[in-house]
């Protein structure tokens, strides 16, 4: 788990090598060590694989410009899933501009049209992460960010831009939510 | 099930999904994508002050053509969407820029618009031509009560300086010889003093300031001035940058006599002592017809609107004529202005998506919170605020006069938006508040 205990030497060690090092050798090698971490969450943002792809593209685009502003402030992981997450409600609002068409809508809220979710419970890995993948955003990132990135609550209020309270009370919620839905499957299959 | 049984969290450790991820493709899409800017980058600043050439040379009055400067994909301003008031690099968000679009969106921001509108009027005397003159406006849009509005409007040009108002006056002075149309700053809380000038009867003055930016520091100023003193008429154009304090001071006037100017800023102190070797190759590219006494030193320089974005022009000036006619050209500084002197001028989206809003769009600001977009036609100032998500169509629409342009624009954001609604009203609708 990356914790800011480690901050220090993330800052030091991206420091170090955007002021020493060509920075697109830094960016391939941010690229190699978070690059999946940046399309799943992404992709459990917007619940599209295309919509990933020019999430993540445009987050290392971002990072790579901004690879000198990196404050140490938090681990360069959680700095990535900040950044991943801004980009991912940016490119929701630039649906206001493309008139983007009912199934093509970039859903980060709300129920999900059924053929969409039929094709992510299709593609989902396993039946926990389509269930997870089925919530309300809100629920859905609190869930993932602790379960699957393993960050501590203070990473993902940072990330999250709440208050550690809220962040408890979500997960809570989340869990609640999964909680039934599980029992629901167990009902249905007696 | 007992909510507390959370073994199958470490279901969520795998990804999410099967066989798709950060593959090599995506990870080759993003070189690709850099390399790209990385080239248009370095095109840019070389083929700047050439582009400038064909484009934006101006003839000796003074006049120049501000062609729209848009990249081949039809981008907005700089050929970047996103356009740097610090760099050429595009600017680094501000950690507030988060704005989900959403239907309960509070917008945040409010924008203090500097407006002028340029007039002919008679020359004093048959040997001189017709002169000309500027009227100002400012208007405060911001939201009240959630309804985006023009809390207050008001002639004269307001901007923030430090923690107070200004506000920059048009006057005149006028005799039967002489029509001095001049611009005057102080502070919003007082009135502006009218300058005394000498009067020769023997000699017939027309003089004008126009001003063509103001900031919250600095203003660009246009001056211009015909003289008649019973022989051949002189005609004078000159261009400065001034700091706002220095606006106080009454205008020189009189070029044929008065021909330097003390109360100015050099692009030097703007952008530092690397100015002179960004110039060398514009001396190069300059009018032809200026004669080989053309100076290109930093000290005369200009900021104008192109649209979507403010821009530093710097003047080569000269004097033909046996100094009866001092002019100058313009030509671009190919260097984004400093966030000193624009302190905000980002717009994050493109002409296309500008356009597919308002199909006759020449201008638009961005808020820096990106809740507030303004878009400027020919007729008319168009409000939209793309976080507000089910506010899709115009929120305001303000008529334009005629040929009116865009001298200012100050953001206020968040606790600020509501004080400068109170003061803006008080210094531009003081009569509202007897």
């Amino acid at each position: 788990m990356n914790t800011n205990a480690n901050a220090g030497t993330n800052f030091e060690y991206l420091k170090y090598m955007t002021e020493t090092t060509d920075t697109r050798a830094v960016l391939r090698d941010l690229m190699t060590a978070y690059g999946n971490d940046v399309w799943n969450y992404a992709y459990s943002l917007c619940r599209s694989p295309d919509q990933a792809d020019d999430i993540t593209q445009e987050v290392f685009l971002k990072v790579y410009r901004k690879l000198s502003s990196f404050r140490g402030e938090s681990s360069i992981k959680t700095w990535l899933l900040a950044i991943t997450r801004h980009t991912a409600f940016d490119m929701k609002r630039s649906s206001f501009w493309n008139r983007i068409k009912s199934s093509d809508v970039f859903q980060l809220g709300g129920t999900q049209p059924s053929a969409e979710h039929e094709a992510i419970e299709k593609l989902a890995v396993n039946d926990i992460w389509a269930k997870v993948m089925a919530l309300p955003v809100k629920y859905r990132e609190v869930l993932i960010l602790y379960a699957h990135y393993q960050l501590s609550m203070k990473e993902m209020a940072q990330i999250l831009d709440l208050s550690e309270g809220t962040v408890k009370s979500r997960l809570f919620h989340a869990r609640a939510k999964i909680a039934k839905m599980k029992e629901r499957d167990s009902l249905g299959s007696e | 099930m007992d909510p507390n049984d959370f073994d199958w969290e470490k279901e969520l450790s795998p990804p999410p999904l099967q066989g798709k991820g950060f593959d090599d493709q995506l990870r080759k899409r993003i070189e690709e994508q850099l390399d790209r800017k990385e080239e248009k980058r370095r095109k840019r600043f070389w083929l700047y002050p050439i582009l400038c050439t064909c484009s934006l040379l101006a003839v000796s009055a003074g006049l120049w053509i501000a062609a729209p400067l848009t990249g081949a994909s039809g981008e907005l301003a700089h050929p970047e969407a996103i356009v740097s008031a610090s760099g050429w690099e595009e600017q680094e968000l501000p950690d507030n820029a988060i704005v989900p679009a959403n239907e309960n969106y509070t917008i945040k921001t409010g924008v203090l618009i500097g407006l002028r509108q340029d007039h002919t009027s008679d020359s004093s005397h048959s040997a001189l031509p017709d002169g000309t003159y500027s009227t100002y406006r400012t208007l405060m849009v911001a939201p009240v009560q959630d309804e985006v509005q023009v809390t207050a409007e008001g002639e004269g040009i307001l901007v923030p300086y430090g923690q107070k108002f200004w506000k920059i006056d048009a006057l005149t002075h006028m005799t039967p010889t002489d029509t001095i149309h001049y611009l005057s700053a102080h502070p919003a809380d007082k009135q502006a003093v009218p300058a005394s000038f000498k009067d020769d009867p023997e000699e017939h003055l027309q003089h004008t300031e126009t001003l063509q930016f103001a900031g919250n520091q600095y203003v660009s100023v246009s001056e211009k001035e015909s003289i008649w003193r019973g022989n051949a008429p002189a005609e004078y154009s000159r261009v400065w940058v001034r700091k706002l304090p220095q606006m106080q001071e009454p205008p020189v006037t009189d070029f044929s006599s008065n021909k330097s100017d003390t109360g100015h800023v050099p692009l030097q102190e703007v952008y530092g002592e690397g100015v002179l070797s960004v110039l060398e190759p514009l001396s190069a590219l300059a009018h032809s017809e200026n004669p080989p006494s053309a100076r290109l030193d930093g000290e005369s320089w200009a900021i104008t609107r192109k649209p979507g974005f403010w821009t530093a022009q710097a003047a080569q000036t000269y004097s033909h004529l046996g100094n009866r006619n001092d002019g100058y050209t313009l030509l671009d500084y190919p260097v984004p202005l400093p966030e000193i002197v624009v302190n905000h001028d980002v717009v994050s989206n493109t002409w296309g998506q500008i356009k597919s809003l308002q199909p006759d769009a020449q201008d638009v600001l961005a808020s820096p919170l990106d809740d507030l977009l303004v878009i400027w036609t020919e007729k008319e100032l168009v409000v939209y605020s793309p976080a507000a998500s089910s506010r899709r169509g115009p929120l305001l629409r303000v008529e334009l006069k005629p040929g009116e342009k865009l001298v200012s624009a100050q953001w206020a954001t968040g606790s600020y938006v509501p004080q400068w609604v109170e003061k803006t009203r008080k210094y531009l609708e003081p009569e509202l508040e007897l």
